[in-house]
C-alpha cells in the first residue's frame, strides 16, 4: 500500500488550497463570484438536501424525462427519404454543374443529376411525404415533426460525428448523453444513466463520441452489445456467493481511505461508483435483457421474427431501449446494424439504391414499433424519440449510383414528449441541396433536445480550462414551431 | 414617371445609406469653416466650394431615392412630409452655397456673404431636423427618447404601454397585459393617432369600443356585432379582413383571447383570472405570456415536509423533484408485480405531487379511494394494476388531471362516461383494458381527449 502515501502534487495542493485563507478574503470581496468556492453548497436548496444526492432538478418542468437518439450512422440522403424532390427526375441525368453553383465535393467524383429510385407516399392526416424507404415510420407521420432544413459545418464523418454528438468538431468534448446525465442524473441508481446500445457499428470518431469528455467520469457512456452477453463480465464470476461481495467492502474500505487522504478526488471517486454501479448491474442487466416478459404480439410489433437478421437485431435494440425507458435510463442511443455486403452504415457513395434499402428494411419496422409501443404504453408522453444522421448526401450522383457528403441540407425528426406531431419545418431548395428557409443548426437541435428535458442549454454549464462550457458553446435557439 | 414598384423599392432603399454621404460632407464642411473664420486660406475655400457641390448633388440623389422609398406605404405621413421638404431645402440651400462660392471664383472678397451664411447656417439646421425627421421614420418617434432618464414614464398610460413581464398568470390583466400588446403588435401601425386608417383608432379601451367610420368596434359581450371581431374573423384573402395588406394575421391564440375578452365582457381593469378561464383557455394564456417553461399551468406549491418525503423513500417510493423553484415533486413506485406501497404516505405532500406512478403494484379498487385528496395531480400512471372503473370514482377530484393510464386494468367502457368527463383531462391510456372499442360512442369524446386504445386507433 505504499505507493499511495505519496506526497501531494501540486494539483492537488492548489485543488485542496483554493478555498483556503487567500480565498476568503477573495470571499469577502467577490462574494458569489468565485463559483469554485461558494457554489453547490451555499446554493442547494433544503430539499435537495433531503432527497440526498439524488439528481439535480430541471430548471423548470420537463416534457421529456429520457431521450432515445436513433443515430443513423453514414449520412442518410434527404431526397430519397424524407424530402422528396420531383425536379432531381424530371433532370435526371443532367450535369448539375449548369444548374448550381456547386461545393467540393468528400472525394470529387461529381456525376450527373440523380433521381431518386424511390416513390414518396403521403401518409397520415398531416399528408407528410416519406419515400418507400420507410413504410412502417410512414405510419407514425403523425407522431413526427421533420426538419429538413438541419445543417452540419463539416461534411466529413469523424468531425461530424463529434460536431453530433458532442456540439463540436473536435474530439475530447463531452457527449450530449454525458451533459443530460451531468444535468439531470440517472433516475435508476441500478443501471447507468447513460447507455449505448451497440447495434454493430461503432460511428467513426470512435468511442469518443459517448464520453464524458471534462465531465466527471462517472457520466460517460455504457456500451450495451446485442447478443446473449451484451456486457462483458455481466455474470458474476465467483462461484460461491458472498466472495464477491467481500472482496468489493475490502475494496471499498482501501479505497475510501485513500479518498479520504486525499481529501477528494474525482478519478477515484469515479472508480469506487464504478465498481458498485458494475455490481449492480449484475443482477439488473440480465433482468434487462431477457425478454421473457415481452408478449408475441409486442415482439411481432418490432419485427423480432423478421426473416432479416439486421431487422430482427435493431429490432433487439429498440425493445431494449423501451425498457430501459421504463427503467429510468435518462439518454439511449442506438448505433446502427452493420448489415454488411459491400454497404458501409448509410454511406452510400455507390450502389445507392441496394444500401440504403437493407439499411432501411434493418430499422424501419423497429424504429415504428418502438414509436407505437412507446405510445401505447403511454411512455411516448415522456420519452423523446430523435432519428438523425451526421449529414445529408448530395442531389447529384458520385460517380453513376452513389450520392456524396453534403452538410449543406439534411433531413431529421423528432417524436414524442412536448413534439407537436405532423409538423413540417424548413424547406430546402428544389435539388435538396442546401436550405432556403429556417435552417437548424447541430447546436438549435441540443438547444431543442435540452429544453424538452426542462434544461436551459444556457444553464448548464460546466467550469473547465478557466470558463464555463455548454454543449451548445455560444449557439443555439431552441425551434419552438416543433413544439407542442 | 412610372417606374416597376419593385425597382424603384430596390433603388429605394439604398436611400438610407445614401443619406449619410450629405450629412457627412456638411459636418466637414462645418469643420472647414469654422477653421476659416479665423484665418482666411484660399486652399480651404477650393475645398469647401467642392464639399458643397458634393453635398448638393448627393442631397439630389438623397431626394430622388428618398422618394422612391416612399412610394412604399408604411410611412407616417406628416413626418414623411416634414422629413422631405427638409431634404429638398438641405439639397437646395447646398446648392444656393456652391454658387456664391462660384460666383466668388479666384476673388478674395466673398461673393453675398449675407446670404452664404444664412445659406450655410440653415442648410445645416435643416439637415439636423430632417436627418431626426427620418430617424423617426424608420425607427419611430419615441426612439430616441426611450430610454432618457428624462423621458416621462407613461407605463400607466394604455397607449404608450408595451406588453409588461408577466410572471405569474394570477397577476395579468386581460386588457392591459393582452389584448392591447396583440393590437400593438398587429394593427396599430395603421390605426394610430398620427395615421388613422378608416377612422378607428385601436390605442386605448374607449376608442376601441368606439370604432371608427362604420360605428361601434367593438360591443362588449357580443362578438357578432363587433366589428374588429368581424374583420379579423374574415377569411384571410377576403377584401376587409384586418390587418391588410398582407401583413402577418394574427396567429390562433391572440384571436381566441380578443374573442374571450370581447365575450366576457371587453373590460378594462380585470384580471385573467377573474373570468375563471378554462383549461383550453388557461393553456393559450399560458402560451401567450410564455409561462409554459415555469411550472405546471404556473402552478407553485410551498417547500414539502422532509420527514414525509423520508418516510416516502423508506417506504420504497422514488422521489423526484421535477422543478427547482416551484417544489413540485414526482412520486414512483414500482412494485414488479409484487410488493405494495403504503398510500397513506402520499397525503403528506398532496401539495407537490404532480406526477404519481404506481404502476403494476397488485393495487385493487378498494385502494383507491387513498388518492382522492391528491388534487394537486396532472399526472396518473395506475397501469398494470388489477383495478376496475368501481374504483375510479374518486377521479373527479382530481381538478387538474391531464393524464391518465390505465393501460393493462381491468376498466371496461362503463367505465368511460366518467372519464370522459374529467374536466382538464387530455390524454388517456387504455390498451389493453377490458374497453371494447366497438362499444364506444366516439361522439361522446370531445376533440381535447386523445385516447389511446390500440394500434389502430392511436389518434381519435
Ligand atoms: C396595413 C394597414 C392596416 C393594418 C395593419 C390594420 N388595418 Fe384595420 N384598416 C385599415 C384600412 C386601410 C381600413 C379602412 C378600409 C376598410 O374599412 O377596410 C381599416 C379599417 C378597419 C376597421 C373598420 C373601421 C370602420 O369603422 O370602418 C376595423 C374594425 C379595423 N380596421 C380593425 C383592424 C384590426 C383589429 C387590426 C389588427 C388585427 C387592423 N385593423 C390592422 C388598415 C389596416
Amino acid at each position: 500500500m505504499n505507493q499511495f502515501q505519496r506526497p501531494l502534487s501540486r494539483r492537488e495542493m492548489l485543488g485542496i488550497c483554493k478555498c483556503g485563507f487567500g480565498s476568503l478574503a477573495m470571499l469577502g470581496m467577490f462574494g458569489s463570484l468565485l463559483p469554485s468556492c461558494s457554489g453547490v453548497e451555499a446554493g442547494k436548496n433544503q430539499l435537495l438536501d433531503h432527497l440526498g444526492a439524488g439528481p439535480i432538478p430541471p430548471g423548470f418542468v420537463p416534457r421529456a424525462k429520457n431521450i432515445i437518439f436513433l443515430y443513423m450512422d453514414g449520412g442518410i440522403s434527404q431526397v430519397d427519404s424524407f424530402d422528396p424532390k420531383p425536379r432531381l427526375a424530371k433532370e435526371n441525368g443532367e450535369d448539375p454543374a449548369k444548374k448550381f453553383k456547386m461545393d467540393a465535393t468528400q472525394f470529387g467524383d461529381v456525376g450527373k443529376i440523380l433521381k431518386s429510385p424511390w416513390q414518396f407516399n403521403r401518409y397520415g392526416e398531416s399528408g407528410m411525404e416519406i419515400s418507400e424507404l420507410f413504410p412502417h415510420i410512414g405510419t407514425c407521420a403523425d407522431e413526427l415533426a421533420l426538419i429538413r432544413s438541419m445543417v452540419s459545418n463539416f461534411p466529413e464523418h469523424t468531425n461530424a460525428n463529434y460536431f453530433l454528438h458532442t456540439g463540436s468538431g473536435l474530439q475530447g468534448r463531452p457527449s450530449m448523453g454525458a451533459w443530460v446525465n451531468y444535468g439531470l442524473g440517472s433516475e435508476n441508481s441500478n443501471l447507468p444513466g447513460y447507455v449505448v446500445l451497440d447495434g454493430g457499428l461503432i460511428p467513426p470518431g470512435g468511442l469518443d463520441n459517448f464520453k464524458n469528455g471534462f465531465l466527471p467520469a462517472a457520466y460517460q457512456a455504457s456500451l450495451l452489445r446485442a447478443g446473449a452477453e451484451p456486457l462483458a463480465n455481466i455474470k458474476p464470476l465467483d462461484s460461491i456467493a458472498g466472495i464477491q461481495e467481500e472482496k468489493l467492502a475490502f475494496l471499498k474500505k482501501r479505497d475510501q481511505h485513500l479518498l479520504q487522504s486525499l481529501d477528494g478526488n474525482d478519478a477515484i471517486e469515479a472508480a469506487i461508483s464504478n465498481y458498485e454501479l458494475a455490481y449492480k448491474m449484475q443482477s439488473s442487466i440480465p433482468e434487462l435483457t431477457e425478454f421473457k416478459e415481452e408478449s408475441e404480439a409486442t415482439k411481432k410489433l418490432y419485427g423480432l421474427d423478421s426473416p432479416d437478421p439486421n431487422t430482427r437485431n435493431y429490432a433487439a435494440q429498440c425493445l431494449l431501449a423501451r425498457r430501459l425507458v421504463e427503467r429510468g435510463v435518462r439518454f439511449i442511443e442506438l448505433t446502427c446494424p452493420d448489415i454488411g455486403g459491400n454497404a458501409d452504415r448509410w454511406d452510400q457513395h455507390s450502389n445507392l439504391k441496394d444500401g440504403h434499402e437493407r439499411n432501411a428494411h434493418a430499422v424501419d419496422q423497429p424504429i415504428a414499433g418502438l414509436l407505437k409501443d412507446l405510445k401505447l404504453r403511454g411512455l411516448l408522453d415522456e420519452t423523446l424519440v430523435v432519428f438523425s444522421g451526421e449529414f445529408g448526401r448530395t442531389p447529384f450522383a458520385q460517380g453513376t449510383d452513389g450520392r456524396d457528403h453534403n452538410p449543406s441540407a439534411f433531413s431529421m425528426w423528432m417524436a414524442g414528449a412536448g413534439i407537436k406531431g405532423g409538423t413540417i419545418y424548413g424547406t430546402t431548395d428544389e435539388y435538396g441541396y442546401r436550405v432556403v428557409d429556417k435552417p437548424v443548426t447541430i447546436h438549435d437541435l441540443h438547444a431543442t433536445m435540452l429544453h424538452l428535458m426542462g434544461v436551459d442549454h444556457k444553464q448548464l454549464t460546466f467550469r473547465f480550462g478557466g470558463r464555463d462550457f455548454r454543449l451548445t458553446d455560444v449557439h443555439g435557439n431552441i425551434v419552438k414551431d416543433i413544439l407542442a | 414617371m412610372q417606374l416597376n414598384p419593385e425597382f424603384s423599392l430596390f433603388v429605394g432603399r439604398f436611400h438610407p445609406l445614401l443619406v449619410h454621404l450629405p450629412i457627412g460632407l456638411l459636418s466637414f464642411a462645418l469643420v472647414l469653416h469654422l477653421i476659416q473664420w479665423k484665418k482666411k486660406s484660399a486652399r480651404l475655400t477650393e475645398a469647401l466650394t467642392i464639399l458643397w457641390l458634393l453635398a448638393a448633388v448627393s442631397g439630389g440623389l438623397s431626394i430622388l431615392t428618398g422618394w422612391l422609398l416612399s412610394s412604399g406605404d408604411g410611412y407616417e405621413t406628416e413626418t414623411l412630409e416634414r422629413h422631405k421638404i427638409g431634404g429638398i431645402l438641405v439639397a437646395v440651400l447646398s446648392l444656393v452655397v456652391f454658387i456664391t462660392y462660384l460666383i466668388q471664383g479666384k476673388s478674395q472678397r466673398a461673393a453675398f456673404p449675407i446670404l452664404r451664411l444664412t445659406g450655410i447656417v440653415s442648410a445645416i439646421g435643416a439637415m439636423i431636423l430632417t436627418g431626426h425627421w427620418g430617424g423617426a421614420l424608420t425607427h419611430g418617434g419615441s426612439y430616441l427618447t426611450e430610454y432618457s432618464p428624462f423621458a416621462a414614464s407613461d407605463s400607466t398610460g394604455p397607449a404608450g404601454s408595451t406588453a409588461r413581464q408577466i410572471r405569474e398568470l394570477d397577476s395579468a390583466y386581460l386588457f392591459e397585459d393582452a389584448v392591447l400588446p396583440i393590437l400593438q403588435a398587429k394593427c396599430v401601425s395603421c390605426h394610430n393617432e398620427e395615421k388613422t386608417k378608416g377612422e378607428y383608432l385601436l390605442t386605448s379601451h374607449t376608442a376601441i369600443l368606439k370604432g371608427g367610420k362604420s360605428g361601434a368596434g367593438v360591443v362588449p359581450g357580443n362578438l357578432a356585432t363587433s366589428e374588429l371581431y368581424r374583420r379579423i374573423s374574415l377569411p384571410e384573402d377576403h377584401k376587409e379582413f384586418m390587418p391588410t395588406d398582407g401583413k402577418t394575421p394574427l396567429t390562433e391564440e391572440q384571436k381566441a383571447i380578443l374573442e374571450w375578452w370581447i365575450e366576457t365582457g371587453a373590460h378594462q381593469q380585470q384580471r385573467v383570472t377573474a373570468f375563471t378561464p378554462n383549461a383550453k383557455q388557461r393553456d393559450e394564456l399560458v402560451r401567450f405570456f410564455g409561462l409554459d417553461q415555469q411550472a405546471v399551468a404556473g402552478y407553485v406549491a410551498p417547500a414539502p415536509d422532509p420527514s414525509a418525503i423520508n418516510a416516502l423513500l423508506n417506504n420504497g417510493y422514488q422521489v423526484n423533484l421535477l422543478t427547482r423553484t416551484g417544489n413540485l415533486l414526482e412520486v414512483k413506485f414500482n412494485g414488479k408485480g409484487s410488493s405494495r406501497p403504503d398510500l397513506s404516505l402520499l397525503v403528506a405532500v398532496k401539495q407537490q405531487l404532480v406526477w404519481l406512478q404506481l404502476e403494476n403494484c397488485q393495487l385493487e379498487d378498494a385502494d383507491l379511494t387513498a388518492l382522492a385528496p391528491l388534487t394537486s395531480l396532472f399526472k396518473l400512471n395506475l397501469n398494470r394494476n388489477p383495478i376496475s372503473e368501481k374504483g375510479l370514482t374518486f377521479l373527479p377530484a382530481l381538478t387538474k388531471l391531464e393524464y391518465l393510464n390505465l393501460y393493462g386494468t381491468q376498466v371496461s367502457e362503463a367505465g368511460l362516461p366518467l372519464l370522459t368527463s374529467l374536466p382538464a383531462l387530455k390524454k388517456l391510456y387504455l390498451w389493453e383494458s377490458k374497453v371494447d372499442q366497438t362499444k364506444i360512442d366516439s361522439s361522446k369524446l370531445t376533440g381535447k381527449l386523445e385516447l389511446v386504445l390500440a394500434l389502430d386507433t392511436l389518434v381519435p
